[in-house]
């Protein structure tokens, strides 16, 4: 992972405690498109479009910058 | 002569404004855009095959870092091409289609042709988008006034699709998949084109809570982009009916 990836990597890592996490810059390294997968406890019981909010809601920033973004979640 | 890559206002300035009969194509890319990858080559090729024709001049110009011309032009999508001759716009081409843009050049590009009376075309900005079923954007809008206007836009079809582009001609790929997906289990849905009104475009980011495009919203309510739609739909084949039916 770059520098990037890894900043958000540890945002996501810190919010979630997830027990899978992804993040990948597929923009070709501009920064600009991420696909990113976050499975977490935090999710469980919790209906998707909510659980994506949650991650848009962390990542509020940064996703304002991307043009952008491949989100899949899931509770475990 | 070959493509000239422009790199400031100035030099556009310098480019475009003497010569009237010749023929300017304007080509506008982001490094980004991925359709942008594939027309970068067909231009450059184009461009190359009619280097020994000094009456078109190829321009290509970063629509990001040269944002003024962009708008000069209302570039609103890239790859977008421009071709121009004595200030007036002769087409306008929104996409990559490699074709297209040939058809259009061999139809403007008079090389043979001597016209020392300038009969000035008629000005034919013609976008190849359709042309969203809303009612044209006023100057000034208030808050309130954009809110009250995204309501009526979100429940103007039982099922709304927010996008770049339009069904035929998406902009986007997650666009693109989501109105494939649309289609695959044949629903009706209204569209559209938020790269056409910029205030749409932003104030339904804050409508839904939402950042990004496209936005799907079923009887009014948002239902998400297109990795919850097609996760919705993988767990529950008739995701769409039983949306429609329970929100009504």
């Amino acid at each position: 992972m770059d520098a990037y990836e890894k900043k958000i990597y540890e945002i996501l890592k810190q919010e979630f405690s997830p027990k899978n996490l992804e993040v990948k810059d597929v923009s070709g390294g501009c920064g600009s498109m991420f696909a990113i997968l976050v499975e977490s406890e935090k999710f469980k019981g919790i209906p998707m479009i909510k659980q994506h909010r949650l991650v848009n809601e962390v990542l509020k920033e940064e996703i304002a910058q991307w043009h952008g973004l491949q989100l899949q979640t899931k509770g475990i | 002569m070959p493509v000239t890559e422009i790199e400031s206002e100035s030099q556009f300035t310098e480019l475009t404004k003497n010569d009237a009969t010749k023929l300017i194509v304007l080509y506008f890319h982001t490094p980004w855009a991925q359709p942008c990858q594939t027309m970068n080559q067909i231009f450059k090729t184009v461009a190359d095959s009619k280097a020994s024709d000094n009456s078109i001049s190829f321009l290509s110009i970063n629509a990001d870092e040269l944002s003024e011309i962009s708008e000069l032009f209302e570039v609103s999508a890239v790859p977008y091409i421009i071709l121009i001759r004595n200030s007036v716009i002769l087409k306008e081409l929104s996409g990559a289609d490699p074709k297209e843009f040939i058809n259009s050049l061999n139809q403007f590009s008079s090389s043979s042709s001597t016209s020392t009376s300038h009969n000035g075309p008629t000005p034919l900005a013609t976008a190849t988008a359709t042309k969203p079923q809303t009612t044209s954007q006023p100057e000034e809008e208030s808050e309130d006034a954009v809110q009250e206007r995204l309501k009526k836009l979100t429940t103007a079809a039982p099922i709304m699709l927010f996008m770049k582009g339009s069904p035929s001609s998406p902009q986007c790929g997650f666009s693109r998949q989501l109105v494939a997906i649309l289609r695959e289990h044949q629903v009706r849905f209204g569209f559209f084109d938020i790269l056409k009104d910029d205030s749409v475009r932003q104030g339904l980011k804050k409508f839904s809570d939402w950042p990004t495009f496209p936005q799907l919203y079923v009887n009014g309510e948002f239902q998400g982009g297109l990795d919850i739609v097609k996760e919705s739909i993988e767990e529950d084949d008739q995701f769409f009916e039983k949306a429609l039916q329970a929100a009504a």
